[in-house]
Parts: structure tokens; sequence; C-alpha cells
């Protein structure tokens, strides 16, 4: 009987070839995924915007003024904290006092008698000023309270927008939001916010809205010396996804539930620019001006590097561009010369909160003249 | 074919009296007593590790997933997936593949069901043991990994049609048939029925084609006629719906990495790495792979075999079922392998009693090698069964797959919109509950339309409440409202043991329809059909939360879904479902009633394992008190501090001892401690009641609370007072 012999050097290569051969597929299941992160969280957007002013000093220059890029500070700012500090708010729900802590912006009531800490400001000053205490959990994630009284034009304070609905009792110093709502809250008015698995980084959040935060990808075209494209080729956009992508902070229309968007609710609306828009005329009827060139979006009006502007002239001229009878056979006004103040009439403020003027831009009939526009619009269709 | 096995098996085997391994050659009685013996053993600790194996519930994720396929079929829809996700737009390759498990639920019934799994075993266990020969130890202990390595293969699933089908196969492939058609025609007919029936039949091709090659023939067959032959089994393979593109979907369900979608593959139904795997069926697959590589460097089987074990660990280590599958060409190796050598097994040299010079000394020595293998493979099995044998023996389904849960949600509505799911299992489960919604997809269509990823990054969203629209770092657009209002999604179902998600749809407009299960149905707020489901379950978690509530572990329906069979044990107090039941209950931010879950575990012993969650559960209480006083209790402060293994030095002796008591679940010896000292300070009789409300004495809570309020309405605990009051409008639950 031939007994078996035991070959070492064929085990050894068999069991290695076997080894190797696992071992790349368990490897090739460890590898390092890369998954698409919300742009606010992606590393390589982490870009400052003194990179960008290399190529585009003016453009970055002019931002540096825009509301934009104001919009979230620390309250440790001296002139913000010159806005609150030693200031009183009496309201519903109590009387409010800033008080300035060895330089330290803090906000108490006289039904409680611990002070709380601000930590940001948010807004840029054109409308408000809302500040926002921060801590965090014992689950590391950072929650926050955004703090009933808010700093409004014309240096006012009066109770932020949704503390108004606040209860009386138990007294508190704000509304508190849990941890998604907070990175909600700092996800728009941020350009770069880190989060692991749902814990925001602070310390490494870039405040403010800035050059990469609307040009996604500035990052690479900065390391690539302007040879990569950023993400977002803007002009390519259609009038509607322009809007909509303004609309990411400023509220998308198809993110609102029909019975949201009426006329009825339409001043609630002015505070959405972006929803508003959509659902004019202008808008919805500008494919009949496409071939002209004509077009209209939220920079037809608005250029986002620069404040806004606020002399009425500029903007009748942008709407008699179109509303010109005598280039496009597009109704003019009539009841009023075409030489008149159109935005006052079409595009009227409107106010749901105290203090808190908003433009309304569904641009439509004055309501005097509102025979016909009863009916929701809906969300508008891609053009 | 197996007589042929069992023939040639016969004429090699030893005739000495004591070939198994381990005895040394003995004569007279012993000798005799060993060749009674000798086959018994293997054959009974085969037996044994079989019944174990078999006698398990039925857990295969896509059970009521194939069910709803096969109903759909039979009402004529020859594209079920199509009817069934709201997403499909492919023909199903494997249309069929619910029938046959439609057909068994329809005779039998879901007992019929839970019957499989010990009828496939047996079957299997037969098969291999013809196949093997298992009377040496060696073999038994090769065909018992065998059984191991396969088990999550062996259930009505479309797994458990891979393999029958894989199995099918081989023996078709070593079939030796007179007739040449029969011949050349046994191995398309079975890949067309496997392409239509279940969905790797690329596995089942490539084998076949490796097979061909590396096999010897008695004649060596001309390259053309192996081409042929392979170019039959490719266009019987797509004899399906799909037509042509039924190989490409199998490839890239049978070997998702190798797609550029594959990186999205870490999580989902196939996500593995080296931890996925269950070790013993890891174990078993490394013993059957180190068993084979000893046959081969004994020259018991052709180096050809390298290459075919070298393809074998590719698609092993894929995930748990490619290594299920992997186990059929490991059982047609070795069985080919020993048909061929005969008793020449590793360990039977060592019986032989040759004069130990020269070349024998040699001989012997590698006779001991032997032995030591087969002593490493002995280990390396019985340590694969033990730790398969710690799930325990059961019978019926596991309660994963309990779908009365979801029924008693949903009696009565009548829903017709659209659902989100969050695996195959949950979306089966609503399927085939039916209520006329339809679900949006599934992982594996996903996989197979490209839309995997997305499908996992809204799932990602909804984990995270990412509510809006917003842009990706690639361009993409995020946020769960557009995908899911834009198709009307009126419910979420998603596994409970998903707490992340659950958590991260607290605040959202997704209202938890129930409270417990092994799937949490979530109702869109305003749906009139759901509406009082949604008022409903929120009255629950209030009564959970602060009623007189206190957990009591499932009793046994004595039904398939109990694990417990036949009704024997009449509570069913499994540590991992209350632990899953503590987690969910968290999740929907309900803590005092998950603290009361583990309560439980505390007192009948398992305090290692309620541990963890208990100390989140205080934290999320300590979380509650900052946020809504600025400032968490003393108590509470204290209870945190005694976790974190330190001591407040601001705490009286009273107050450390509660704490301590009350953080080691025991909270009326907590009470007590408080109470003992008639303190009336105000942190002392906030305590009080906190643990009043925990321990079940809601009034008595009550009246402490709403005096705190009164009296301090502006001190943390007076504010924490109110609010709780607030929240306390505790119905009384039938």
């Amino acid at each position: 009987m031939e007994n078996p012999i035991f070959h070492w050097r064929l085990f050894a290569a068999a069991f290695l070839c076997c080894g190797l051969a696992a071992g790349i597929v368990i490897g090739w299941q460890h590898r390092t995924v890369d998954a698409p992160v919300p742009t606010l969280a992606s590393a390589s957007n982490r870009l400052d915007s003194r990179s960008c002013a290399e190529c585009h000093a003016d453009i970055v220059d002019r931002f540096q003024r825009a509301p934009h890029r104001r919009t979230l500070r620390p309250a440790t700012v001296p002139e913000l904290q010159a806005l609150f500090a030693n200031r009183e708010l009496d309201s519903d729900l109590g009387r409010f006092q800033f008080f300035s802590d060895n330089q330290q912006l803090r906000l108490t009531t006289e039904r409680l008698p611990q002070a709380i800490s601000v930590d940001w400001i948010f807004g840029s000053g054109q409308h408000a000023l809302t500040p926002v205490a921060v801590w965090k959990n014992l689950a590391g994630q950072i929650e926050s309270s955004q703090l009933h009284v808010s700093w409004y034009k014309g240096d006012r304070l009066g109770l932020t927008p949704g503390s108004e609905a606040a209860d009386r009792d138990p007294a508190s110093l704000g509304i508190v939001h849990d941890p998604h709502q907070t990175a909600d809250c700092f996800g728009c008015h941020a350009t770069y916010l880190p989060s692991d698995d749902g814990r925001i980084d602070l310390g490494q959040m870039v405040a403010g809205v800035s050059c990469a935060r609307c040009h996604p990808g500035a990052s690479q075209h900065v390391a690539s010396a302007g040879e990569t494209a950023t993400l977002t080729d803007w002009p390519a956009l259609s009038p509607l996804e322009s809007v909509r992508r303004c609309g990411e902070c400023h509220r998308r229309d198809d993110q609102m539930t029909a019975d949201e968007v009426t006329v009825e609710a339409a001043d609630r609306l002015a505070r959405f620019a972006s929803v508003g828009l959509v659902q004019s005329r202008c808008f919805t009827q500008q494919s009949v001006l496409s071939q002209s060139g004509a077009r209209l979006d939220c920079i037809t009006c608005h250029d986002p590097h620069s404040p806004a502007r606020t002399d009425p002239a500029f903007y009748n001229k942008t709407c008699t561009a179109c509303h010109d009878p005598s280039h496009h056979p597009i109704a003019a006004c009539n009841v009023m010369p075409n030489d008149s103040d159109c935005i006052s009439c079409h595009m009227p403020k409107a106010s749901t909160v105290q203090h808190l003027w908003f433009t309304d831009h569904w641009i439509r009939r004055p309501k005097a003249n509102r025979s016909d526009h009863s009916t929701s619009p809906g969300p508008a269709q891609p053009q | 074919m197996a007589k042929r096995f069992h023939s040639r098996s016969h004429r090699h085997r030893p005739r000495t009296p004591s070939a198994s391994v381990g005895f040394a050659a003995n004569q007279g009685s012993a000798g005799e007593r060993a060749t009674v013996v000798k086959p018994i053993l293997p054959l009974a600790w085969y037996g044994c590790c079989a019944a174990l194996i078999a006698f398990q519930p039925v857990a295969t994720d896509d059970l009521w997933w194939q069910l709803s396929r096969g109903r759909e079929l039979l009402k004529g829809n020859w594209h079920p997936s199509r009817m069934l996700l709201v997403d499909e737009t492919l023909a199903d390759a494997d249309w069929l593949g619910g029938v046959p498990i439609l057909a068994t639920f329809h005779l039998l019934g879901l007992a019929g069901l839970a019957t499989v799994r010990p009828l496939v075993v047996a079957a299997l266990a037969w098969f291999s043991w013809r196949m093997i020969l298992g009377r040496h130890w060696w073999r038994a202990v090769t065909a018992g990994l065998v059984l191991i390595c396969a088990s999550p293969a062996l259930e009505p699933s479309a797994l458990g049609l891979d393999f029958g089908f894989f199995l099918l196969l081989g023996w078709g492939a070593h079939s030796h048939r007179p007739n040449r058609w029969q011949r050349r025609l046994i191995c398309p007919i079975i890949l067309l029925l496997w392409a239509n029936f279940a969905p790797r039949v690329v596995l089942g091709l490539l084998s076949l084609a490796a097979w061909n090659l590396a096999r010897r023939q008695p004649q060596r067959t001309p390259a053309i006629t192996i081409g042929w032959g392979l170019l039959l089994a490719v266009a019987a393979s797509s004899l399906t719906p799909r037509g042509w593109w039924t190989l490409a979907d199998s490839l890239r369900i049978t070997f998702p990495l190798a797609f550029p979608q594959g990186w999205w593959l870490n999580e989902g139904p196939w996500a593995s790495g080296i931890t996925g795997f269950p070790p013993w069926q890891a174990l078993s697959f490394v013993a059957l792979t180190l068993a084979i590589l000893f046959q081969i460097a004994c020259q018991k089987m052709r180096n050809a075999a390298i290459p075919i074990l070298v393809g074998v660990q590719v698609a092993a280590w894929h995930n748990v079922g490619m290594m299920s599958l992997a186990a059929v060409p490991l059982l047609f190796l070795l069985g080919r392998s020993y048909a061929v050598s005969g008793a020449n097994q590793p360990g039977d040299a060592a019986e032989q009693g040759e004069p130990v010079t020269g070349h024998a000394r040699h001989l012997t020595r590698e006779s001991h090698l032997h032995v030591f293998g087969l002593a490493l493979l002995v280990v390396l099995f019985l340590i694969s069964l033990f730790a398969f044998a710690r799930q325990g023996l059961g019978y019926g389904l596991v309660e994963a797959l309990d779908i009365r849960f979801l029924e008693r949600t949903l009696a009565g509505k009548s829903l017709e919109q659209t659902a989100w799911a969050d695996s195959v299992r949950t979306a089966g489960m609503l399927a085939w509950d039916g209520r006329g919604l339809q679900v949006h997809d599934i992982p594996h269509r996903a996989l197979l339309g490209g839309r995997l990823m997305d499908y996992h990054l809204l799932r990602d969203d909804l984990r995270h409440g990412r509510r809006g629209y917003h842009q990706r770092s690639d361009n993409r657009q995020g946020g769960w409202w557009l995908p899911l209002l834009g198709r009307q999604t009126e419910m979420l179902l998603v596994d409970t043991n998903d707490t992340a998600l659950i958590a991260g749809l607290r605040q959202t407009l997704w209202r938890p329809l129930a409270i417990d299960g092994p799937i949490l149905a979530l109702g869109r707020a305003g749906s009139s059909e759901l509406n009082d489901s949604i008022l409903l379950a929120i009255r629950f978690q209030d009564y959970v939360e602060f009623g007189d509530w206190q957990y009591r572990p499932p009793q046994s329906s004595g039904s398939v879904f109990d694990r417990d069979r036949f009704g024997l044990r009449p509570e069913w107090d499994d540590t991992n479902l209350a632990i899953r039941q503590a987690e969910l209950l968290r999740a929907m931010g309900l803590p005092r009633a998950a603290l009361r879950v583990l309560r439980h575990l505390q007192r009948t012993g398992r305090e290692r394992q309620a541990d963890l969650p208990s100390k989140r559960c205080h934290a999320d209480l300590f979380d509650w008190e900052v946020r809504m006083a600025g400032q968490a209790s003393v108590f509470r402060r204290v209870v945190n501090q005694t976790l974190a293994g330190r001591t407040d030095p601001a705490a009286t002796p009273s107050f450390q001892k509660a704490a301590t008591a009350y953080a080691q679940g025991q909270v009326a010896a907590a009470l007590e401690t408080l109470q003992q000292d008639g303190d009336r300070a105000l942190e002392t009789r906030y305590a009080v009641a906190s643990l009043r409300l925990e321990f079940g004495g809601s009034e008595a809570a009550i009246m402490e609370l709403t005096q705190l309020a009164e009296e301090a309405p502006e001190q943390p605990v007076g504010r924490l007072a109110t609010e709780l009051i607030g929240r306390l409008d505790i119905p009384t639950v039938h």
C-alpha cells in the first residue's frame, strides 16, 4: 500500500495563495470609502476667501461688505456686543436683560436666577440679529438655545420670531434645539461645518456664507490654479434651478406643501423670497422672452457678492427691461405710468413679525386689482 | 454515483482491525471492539452535528419578500418586483423564485416553512455522507464542517435556492450517463432552471467552466467541445425575462465588490468584513480549506484543485451567503478526492505498523503530521460547533420575522400611497401585508438598478435629520424631504435595531405607530388613515414613560414565531430582546421606560449586559434636565458622577447612597434612603418625585411635583417639575 507523502512546499504555496486571495477580498471590503457628504461638511470645501482673492480680488473685496459674509459671527465681536449689552426688553415672556460680563455677553431674566452666555450671533443685521447659546450634551453633540430676544433694524430689541408662541411657564431664556436642528441652523449660516457622525465641530467651522458655500469645488479650483472649474456652473442653470439653489437656505418652493403656498399665505411667505419669486407670473412665463436673453431669477436683481441695492430706480429699470411695450409684447401697467415705481405696488413690504419687514417677492397685481389669483399655483415646474 | 464512490472506498478500506485514528494496532478483544465501534462513533457524531444544525429557526431576511413575489406571480404579474416596488423598472431574472416558497407556505403554512430547514439538512447530510463516506473520523469531521459552513443557506430563501441548484449542478456535472445527449443537456437544463428561480446562476456557470477545464477526462475532451458546451450553458442561463442581462445581474449580485458601486456595500446585506462572518462559519470554512490543502499536499488531490480552491476563497470571503455557497465546491472536491484515494487518508498511516527504518522513519514523521492535521481539524470543528451551538436550538421563525406586530398596527387601515423601508425584511413584511402600500425600493433591486447609492444616502439623511435640500460634495442632491414627499410617502418602516435612524426621526413628521416589535412603522403626521394610530402610540409612550407600567418578558404563544417550541416555556426572557426594547424606547425619547426594561435585567442577574444601555439612559435624563432648566438637579448629577466612578463632594451621604442604589437599578432602596431622614429640601423632594415616577407611583409624584412647581417656580427643580407636570397627562391603558 502506498503511504502518503506530505509535500510541504506544495502545501505552503497553496496555503499562501489561498491566504492572499482571502486577504485581497477582505482588504477590498475595508478600503476607505469616500461617500459624498453634504457640501458643508466636505473637507475639500474648507477654503478661506483670501485664497480666492488672489485671482478675484475685486469680487472678494466687494463681498466683504455683503450681508452673506457676516451672517454668523461670534458674540465676542465688540460691535455686536455694543448692540445688545445693557439693554432690556419687556415682553409677555417677562423682562429680559443683556449684560456684558468680562467680554462675555449674557442674557438673563428676572424670573430666573441664572443667566445664559451668548455664544453666536445669527444674522447680518440687514433685518435682525439673533443671539444663540450652545453647549455639548453628554453624547458629545451640540445643542443650542435660540434666545428669546433679537435685535432688529432700527436699533430695537424684540422677541425672536417663534418666541412669541413660547410658553410663559416655565420661564425660559430661549427655544432649545436638539442636535439635528442645531446643525440645520448652523448649516445655513456657515461655509464649512464639519461633523462626525452627527457631532458638529464648531471649532473648525467657517462661519458666514463665503465663496465656497455657493461655489462648491472651490478648493480644487484653487489647488489647480484655476484649471478645474467649480462644480456649479451658474450660468448653465435654468432660472428655476438657480432660484432653488438660493432656496437651499432661503427655502425652496418644492419643500413646501400646497396649502403653505397660497395667495392667502403670501404675507407669511414674504420671508422666503425664493418661494415667492417662483410663484410669480413674471417667473413662470419668462420662457416667452427666452430668445431675447431676458431672464428672471435671484441674481437678475441681486448681486450676491454685494450688499443689496436699496434704490427703487435700479429695480424699476430691471422690471421695464421686459415690461416695455415698445420692445416686448408683455402687458405694461394699465394703472400707473411706465416710469413709476413698480416695486411699491407689485412687491410691497410685508411683516408677519413685529419689527421685521420683508419685500414680498411674489410679484403680482396689487390687492385692489387682484380678482383672478385666488387659487394656489403650487410649486413651480422645471423650465 | 454514490454507489460507485461507496464501492471504491470499500475496495481500499484497510483490513486492519484498528484503523481509527489515534489507536495503535491492537489485537484480540480490544481490536474486535474497535472494529465494532469504529464506524458508529463518527456516524453518531455526524448525526448529532446535523441535528444541531437542523433545529434552528428560519432567520432569512427575504422570506416575506419571496412570498410576496410568489403571490404577485400567481396573480398574473410576470414582473413581480415592478409591481411591488415604486422605483423598479427592470424585469426579474429570477421571476419564479418566490413560487416554491409560496407553494410550501400554501400547502403547509408557516410551520411547513419552518420544517424546510430540517428536511434540507437531512438531505444534505445524506448527500454529503454518501459522497464523503464519513465512516472515518477525518471524513466525518469534514462532512460536519460542510454542514456548519453551509448552514445559512439551508433555509427557504433565494440563497437556499442558489445552494440547492449549485448542488444539483455539481451532481449533474459528476453524473456519468451513458446517453450522450443526456450528458450534454443535463447541466444547461439545470442552469436554465437556476436562472429563473434564483439570482446567482453565474456562480454555477463559472464553476462549471472551471470544473470542466480542471478535471481529468478519460479521453481528452477537445477544447471546442468544451467551448460549445459553455456556450450552450450561457444561452440556457439567459432564457429568462431579463434575457442577456441575466448574467450581468447575476454577476452584480454575486460579486458586488467588483463593481464601481460596490463600495456602498459597506452598509446593507452584503456588509461583511472579517467581523461580519459568524465565527462558527468562518472557522468551519478555514478548516475545510485546510483539509483540502492537506489532501493536495498528500497528493490525494490533483494540483489542479489549487486554482479552484483559490477561486473559492475569492468568492467565499465576499459575504456570509457566498461562504455558504462555497461549501458546495469544497464538498465536491473532498468527495472526489476521497473516492479516488480510497482509505489512504491522513491518520490511517499511523496504524500501518511498518518497521521504523530509513524511508519508513521518514514516513512515520509524515504520519505524525497527518495525525496532527486531523487533530487540528477536529479542534477547529469542535470550536465551530460550540460557537454554533451557543445560539441554542429552536424551531419556527425567528422573532425578527414576526409579522403579527405589523398586521396589528395596520389592521383596518386603507392605505394608498407609498412606503419607504430600510431593508428587504421590512419591505417584505409590508409587501406581504398588502394594504395597497407600495414600497420604494429594496437593496437587492437597488443594486441591480444602480440606485443603491441613493438608497443609502436617503437613509443617511434620515438618520442625521437632514430634511432640507442640500448639495453634496459630488453635486448630488441631498435631503429626505423631496425624495419622500415627492413620492407621496405615507409610511416609513425601520428595523428596530437601527436606533440611530429612529432617533433621527424623532423631531420629524414621521411618528411611530407602535412602540415594540421587530420593525417600527412610522406614519406621516396628518395622514387621515394613520392619525388615530399615531395618537394611540403617543398615549402608549406616555404610559410606559410616566405611568405604572413595568416591563415583563413576552409570553410564549407557542406559535411558530417563538423559539420556544410548542409553548414549553411560558415566558421568553431573552436578554437581546430586552436590550433591543430598551434601546428602542430610548431612541424614541423614553429613557425612563428604557430604564424599566433594563432594571428587569439587573434584577435577574444580567447587570453586565444592562450596564452600558443604563448609562446612556441616565445621560439622556441628565441632558434633558440641563436643556429644560439650564442645569441638572443635584440627584441627577450625583447619579451620573456615580456611574462615571466618581463621587460628588457636594453630595450628602444619603444622596450618594441613594444614587448608588438607583444606578444599580434598586429604585425602591433609593427611595427609602431619601425618605428615611425626612429631608424636605427642594432637591430631595424632586429626587423623590422623580424616583416615584420611575417606580410607578405617578399620583404621589404628581402631587409632589405640583407642590414644587408652586413653591419654587423659578428654581431649577421647580422648572423641571413644571415641565414634567406638563407632560404628565398619563392615560390609563387597558
